[in-house]
């Protein structure tokens, strides 16, 4: 497990150096820390990481710029920062979770059990999500995601409006992001329960689900049964 | 801009002077008859003096405007009616420096005090004389009036004494007095609520020179229309007369004294010593050496004008914000002495005091305005020094640390919770302040210098070099300045912060520090904070500059030396 700790506080990033290896101490955690934005980016574009504990306040430099430079976010955010009213914009940038400072243990020990729990779902209301387009960041609601489907190390977000953006996080890691109506339906698969219209049966034993949106999803067969159970 | 302000001052002030000037034009329909002409004295006590039938042709002809000061006359003046039916209520109107008895064909109708041989024999009467004359008395033809006049009682040489006699019907001076005194009345009544407004403003809301002066400019400017209009009220001793001339020369050589002082006050022009006694002495002058009473105001009136004026330009050249009205209302001033008539200079130039007086009220309010705006500002910077500790970053941050110490260094904690609260103290205590000695502003910084010091973990130092501590500073500016560098840039090992305070006429204050932010924006709040607080002590009469300098960044800041009181 490697993790990468950004703060600018010498003291600061002591205590959660100290306190995540106590919690993680199974695991064995690479904990690495960086004082500075700019050589932060330069060994996350070189290494990948599981986990970022991120200050948003470094120098007078915004900790955010980090998670819009770096390209692919295979791992997870979590956001330490004493600026509790950006937790909103946080959750936004598809960040795991928001500790606000001065923490305790127990506050830590939370935030990363839902890094270490794979199949927990956020606790927190998130309402849109933030994808990297061309000229910047622009928002996707959540109430406006259909469903969502793997593209590699990407994933197509589905609209309502038929159309889709891509968002930089895996597929595994956006599920743990997702509120609960947020499904698993395969392993390339994840649709908004609440705009599911029928569960279809197809030939050789094969199913879909017909969307709002008139897409088909495919359903797993292993997860037949839990889906059926769901929509009834 | 500039243009349509002198011309609605001029229009404004050439309008209430015509409104004040207008009496001029009351027709005098009724009966006017002047009398003087044919008129023949005797300096000897003539007996017969009054006697109609007395021959009289070996008299010399007299013009009645000779009539001088020490002298006892006999005056015989002929008046001829040519009208057959004289208005009733028809007054023989006589006003001149002298006592005297009048004889109307022979018979006695009035006295004027009494005159005498010497001062000792000579009764002083009013100034002004008037008797109802009957019908009979003015029937047509010819009629005799004689007088018997002196005029001992005079305290020096006048130029003219003699003011006129005239036959006239009455309504014409009721409708001439009602129309003279209302608006002159009116203009002192201002005069004076000014000046008790002014003396008040003084007393009770600020103790600035120029509102005090001011004061006695309204009040001299009130009693000088006052002294003018007195002659109207009262008909009072003829002797009385030039004291009241003395008093009015002295009255309008103090509004011009204080119109000129109230000016340099009111601009703070330097060496106002110079200006006042040079004043003085040309207005002595003019008082001493003008030929009459009327030249003498009207030149030191004139002279008072043009150095006000002076005053004025030299304040618009260096820019003073309401020196632009000023200016145009002297100016309006002066082209209105040129266009009204010589006679209406006293209500002039109580109405030119008017308008100075309304940009006065105008100016202050202003004033108010500003002192109002300053006041809150005041408020708000105190409000953003206390906030400024409490910004999430420096205290959430601070609180971490706490709670780290306590739970590994717990005496470590103690010393860091300490050097919070000597910060907090001393931000509570110089927030209220305009202005604090340096060496609180010092401990300040030493203290949030050691704060970070705590905080970050580093090697870092801080040199001030001072010669002499005795100066005051706006507080927290130099907190300020070193805050910033701590969340702007990244702080290492060996890092130096210096403060070079060199002092002379005025202070100027270098202090260099680290810089590592590439894309610094440069000002911030922070920087907001230092001009407010410079702008609230020091008005214009400062500088800040801050930019990189090779690998470091360097602040100046310069600002006028105020010693620390003892």
């Amino acid at each position: 497990m490697h993790i990468v700790i950004v703060e600018d506080e010498p003291i600061i990033a002591q205590r959660l150096k100290r306190q995540i290896g106590e919690i993680l101490e199974a695991e064995k955690p690479i904990i690495k820390w960086f004082d500075d934005i700019e050589d932060a980016n330069e060994y996350l574009t070189q290494q990948s990481i599981d986990l970022l504990m991120l200050d948003l306040n470094l120098h007078g430099e915004n900790g955010f710029d980090l998670l819009k430079d770096v390209s692919a976010q295979s791992f997870h955010t979590i956001i330490v920062s004493a600026y509790s009213e950006q937790a909103i914009t946080a959750f936004e940038f598809g960040v795991l979770d928001f500790v606000a400072k001065p923490f305790q243990k127990e506050r830590l020990q939370a935030a990363l059990t839902r890094f270490t729990d794979k199949s927990s779902h956020a606790s927190n209301e998130l309402k849109q999500l933030a994808v990297k387009k061309h000229d910047g960041l622009s928002f996707i609601k959540i109430a406006d995601i259909n469903f969502i489907k793997a593209d590699s190390h990407y994933t197509q977000l589905h609209m309502n409006t038929c159309d889709f953006a891509l968002h930089d996080k895996p597929i595994d890691k956006l599920a743990m992001l997702l509120p609960e109506q947020f499904v698993r339906v395969h392993r390339s698969y994840i649709v908004d329960i609440n705009k599911v219209i029928e569960l279809k049966i197809g030939s050789g034993a094969s199913y879909q689900l017909l969307m709002q949106d008139n897409n088909e999803v495919p359903v797993s067969r292993s997860r037949y049964q839990q889906i059926k159970s769901l929509l009834s | 801009m500039k243009i349509y302000n002198l011309l609605i001052t001029f229009v404004l002030l050439l309008l209430s002077t015509r409104a004040i000037a207008q009496d001029t034009n009351v027709q005098e329909k009724k009966y006017l008859q002047i009398l003087g002409e044919g008129a023949r004295v005797s300096h000897e006590l003539a007996a017969n003096c009054h006697d109609v039938n007395l021959d009289d042709s070996e008299w010399p002809q007299f013009n009645l405007s000779q009539i001088a000061e020490y002298k006892h006359y006999c005056i015989r003046i002929p008046v001829t009616i040519s009208q057959e039916h004289v208005p009733r209520y028809t007054i023989l109107r006589a006003i001149f420096l002298g006592s005297a008895k009048f004889y109307w064909d022979g018979k006695y109708i009035a006295a004027k005090g009494k005159p005498g041989l010497d001062l000792d024999s000579e009764q002083v009467g009013p100034i002004e004389l008037t008797v109802p004359l009957s019908a009979t008395e003015l029937s047509q033809g010819q009629h005799l009036l004689t007088l018997a006049l002196s005029t001992y009682h005079h305290i020096e040489d006048m130029h003219a004494i003699y003011y006129g006699m005239i036959l006239t019907s009455k309504n014409i001076k009721q409708g001439f007095n009602f129309q003279q005194k209302i608006i002159p009345l009116m203009l002192a009544g201002a005069m004076f609520l000014l000046a008790v407004f002014f003396a008040l403003i003084y007393f009770l809301y600020d103790r600035r020179p120029a509102f005090i002066i001011f004061s006695c400019l309204c009040f001299f400017s009130g009693a000088l229309i006052g002294l003018e209009v007195i002659k109207y009220f009262w008909n009072y001793p003829w002797d009385f007369h030039i004291l009241r001339l003395r008093i009015i020369i002295l009255n309008v050589l103090l509004t011009g004294m204080a119109l000129i002082a109230y000016y340099l006050f009111y601009y703070q022009i330097k060496r106002k010593v110079i200006w006042l006694s040079f004043t003085l002495l040309c207005f002595i002058a003019l008082a001493l050496f003008s030929p009459s009473y009327d030249i003498k105001s009207l030149s030191i009136f004139v002279l008072a004008l043009v150095i006000s004026l002076l005053i004025n330009v030299l304040a618009y050249r260096k820019n003073h914000p309401s020196s632009l009205i000023h200016l145009s209302i002297l100016i309006a001033g002066f082209l209105l002495m040129v266009i009204l008539p010589f006679s209406f200079i006293d209500k002039w130039f109580a109405a030119l005091f008017s308008f100075i007086a309304l940009a006065n009220l105008y100016s202050l309010m202003i004033q108010f305005g500003n002192e109002k705006t300053k006041a809150m500002q005041s408020l708000r910077l105190e409000a953003q020094m206390l906030r400024r500790n409490l910004q999430p970053h420096f205290l959430m941050n601070s609180l971490t640390l706490i709670v780290e110490w306590v739970e590994t260094e717990p005496k470590l904690a103690v010393k860091f919770i300490d050097a919070l609260a000597d910060e907090f103290r001393l931000l509570n205590t110089m927030s209220e302040q305009k202005l604090v000695p340096w060496l609180d502003e010092r401990a300040l910084c030493q203290k949030h210098f050691e704060i970070m010091q705590y905080r970050y973990q580093k090697q870092i130092q801080l040199n001030i070099d001072v010669s002499q501590s005795d100066f005051l500073i706006p507080p927290a500016i130099i907190h300020t300045v070193i805050e910033n560098v701590f969340s702007h840039n990244r702080i290492k090992n060996g890092d130096i912060f210096d403060i070079h305070v060199s002092q002379n006429d005025s202070m100027h204050i270098k202090i260099t520090t680290p810089f590592r932010n590439k894309n610094h924006k440069g000002t911030g709040i922070g920087e907001d904070y230092i001009k407010t607080r410079l702008t609230e002590s020091f008005n214009t009469h400062w500088s800040f500059e801050s930019a990189a300098k090779n690998d470091t960044w360097q602040t100046d800041i310069k600002f006028p030396l105020i010693k620390k009181p003892r």
